[in-house]
């Protein structure tokens, strides 16, 4: 038997040191971490589902999911078709899986993947290749419980004149990382949001790789952090320009609040730029909420709890965008809080 | 009524006294100004009122209409009608204004055990009001205070005193950063709110303000006290003469 634990990334890694996957796996003891994932995707129209070979890859998350899912489902959408209902992978909760999602030329998909499980190990390594002139939206959820150890890995390939505009809101758990790798292939324009609100003991990390290989792309990457109680928030950001990627315009922001003592933030942002003609920026900042705003707030009236809920959800809005439904969510979190 | 009486204030646990054995009793009905020289303590005096935190009161008392305000939270003083219009007005990015002080206007009729303002009324209200203040509707579309100017966050104090018609107003130096036209117009405001039942402090190191709002008596407040008191008339003096004498 194939002994999984030893070959999860620990915090002996670069990529990994603020998420010990290994030891946060051996603690939980997951029963099924070397489980398939069940994994049903419906065909529509303009849109097939087959098998397909795995393909392994980078690290042992990615070969766990080619080795021990039940097989890797590819989804493709056709050139030229635009899909205006979501592609909902909703619930994925245990186990191994790998899924290639390829929209053709000039077609179009969003895709939902909003997940909440109760415990266990989810490891999803999902891959979406966006030929020329073809659009992907992304929006991720997790909703989990606090025993949850969930590892998301979507590798983006985009090719000339693609768009990709992702949208990501986790509410942590033992340990959740979600990772965007993304291959810029062409000219292409790249919208990143996120944000973590953790509470308790909950582990949330972001992590996101730009890779630049061709000139003239645009990305916009933000996140939004806010942590409490024992949490602890990682984002890990990078931009590797490489010497064609002239005329690259990315920018790059992590903001996150700290409203305990007892809370952790870890950010790495990074720029690795090899092109000379570029425009590429990143921020970070770790704050805590403006007791100056706070004060007017409350003198206008509004009470203490309701006063931090309404400039954290502004905090947040600002940097993760104003889709409604993330924005209930973020709402009903903070009225846990209060 | 609000009745202090011989408050003293500190900073840094104690090691610097700000207001120092401070009494003035301002009855209903009566609008009174506080004049000073630069770090008199004039805004202190008005965050103690409202309990903003890093002043510890060390002596004197406190009243608002026979209550005690310095047993409250900041929120509950507000309820009680007590407003300030801040020297230095704050922004707060992602709040819209509306939404911000329907908010606060609901915030305060629950804790008065009143029912919420319909949004309708709601509306209607923030139109006029936004009118008579010559502001535009952008203005109160965009998130509080975001990029205003100076003299547009003081009018948008002003703006939101006149939605929560408060029944005690301090304006802590609302003259500052107004034109002649934006000073008519705040003092327009404020006239209008003079009322039997609400009471006033105005706070200002010029007499500009008291031109246009006249009032029932003046106070020179320096090192933390009120070193003098008068009418009128009184504003006219310290414009001419200075604060020398109260140093
Ligand atoms: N939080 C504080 N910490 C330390 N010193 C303060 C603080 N607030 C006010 N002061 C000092 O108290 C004095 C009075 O300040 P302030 O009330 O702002 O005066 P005014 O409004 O009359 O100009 C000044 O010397 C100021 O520096
Ligand atoms: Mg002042």
């Amino acid at each position: 038997m194939f002994d999984v634990v030893t070959h999860l990334p620990h915090r002996g890694l670069e990529e990994w040191k603020w998420s010990d996957l290994k030891s946060t796996v051996e603690a939980q003891k997951p029963d099924d971490l070397s489980q398939p994932m069940q994994v049903d995707i419906a065909a529509r129209d303009g849109l097939t589902v087959t098998h397909t070979e795995p393909t392994d890859g980078l690290d042992a998350m990615t070969n766990m999911a080619a080795i021990l899912s039940s097989g890797t489902l590819t989804v493709r959408v056709p050139d030229d078709v635009r899909h205006e209902q979501p592609l909902k992978l909703t619930d994925l909760r245990s186990g191994n899986a790998q899924i290639v999602i390829e929209i053709g030329k000039d077609a179009s998909l969003s895709v939902e993947e909003h997940h909440s499980a109760d415990a266990g190990f989810v490891n999803l390594d999902v891959r979406y290749i966006v030929r020329e002139g073809a659009s992907l939206t992304r929006s991720v959820v997790t909703q989990d419980g606090a025993d949850v150890i969930r590892h998301v890995r979507a590798s983006v390939t985009l090719w000339a004149d693609a768009t990709f505009k992702q949208t990501q809101l986790t509410f942590g758990s033992a340990l959740t990382r979600l990772e965007t790798r993304v291959a810029c292939m062409g000219k292409v324009s790249v919208e990143m949001s996120g944000a973590y609100l953790l509470s308790d003991k909950r582990h949330a990390d972001i992590t996101n790789y730009i890779d630049f290989a061709t000139p003239g792309s645009t990305v916009r990457d933000a996140v939004a952090g806010v942590v409490t109680d024992k949490a602890r928030g990682v984002f890990q950001g990078k931009f590797n320009v490489r010497r064609p990627a002239q005329q690259t315009d990315a920018v790059m922001r992590h903001d996150a609040l700290m409203l305990s003592d007892t809370a952790k933030i870890n950010a790495k942002p990074e720029l690795e730029i090899y092109a000379d003609d570029v425009l590429c920026e990143h921020g970070n900042t770790i704050g805590q909420l403006d007791e100056q705003a706070m004060f007017y707030m409350r003198q206008r009236g509004i009470p203490k709890a309701q006063a931090r809920a309404l400039l954290i959800e502004a905090f947040v809005v600002a940097r993760l965008g104003e889709d409604e439904a993330m924005v209930a969510l973020v709402r009903d979190w903070l009225d846990g809080q209060s | 009524m609000l009745k202090i009486t011989n408050l003293t204030a500190t900073v840094d646990d104690g090691a610097k006294i700000i207001l120092n054995g401070l009494s003035l009793t301002v009855p209903k009905g009566e609008v009174h100004a506080i004049m000073g020289p630069n770090g008199a303590g004039k805004s202190t005096l008005s965050y103690v009122l409202t309990g903003r935190d890093g002043y510890d009161v060390t002596d004197g008392t406190v009243t608002l209409n026979g209550e005690d305000l310095l047993e409250m939270e900041p929120e509950e003083r507000a309820a009680k009608g007590l407003f300030l219009s801040f020297q230095y007005p704050l922004e707060i990015p992602g709040v819209p204004t509306l939404t911000f002080l329907r908010t606060a206007m609901n915030a305060q009729l629950k804790a008065r055990g009143e029912g919420p303002i319909s949004a309708p009324d709601f509306m209607k209200k923030a139109r006029a009001i936004g009118k008579q203040l010559k502001m535009t509707p952008e203005m109160l579309r965009r998130p509080l205070n975001v990029g205003f100017s100076g003299g547009e966050k003081k009018r948008m104090e002003i703006f939101q005193m006149m939605m929560l018609e408060p029944s005690f107003l301090v304006m802590d130096e609302t003259d500052s950063g107004l034109d002649v036209d934006a000073l008519r117009i705040v003092a327009d405001g404020v006239n209008a709110l003079r009322s039997p039942d609400r009471g006033m402090l105005i706070i200002t190191h010029y007499q500009r303000l008291l031109d246009y709002i006249v009032p029932d008596a003046v106070h020179v407040l320096s090192g933390g006290q009120i070193k003098a008191s008068g009418g009128a008339d009184l504003a006219k003096t310290l414009e001419k003469e200075g604060y020398d004498a109260y140093v």
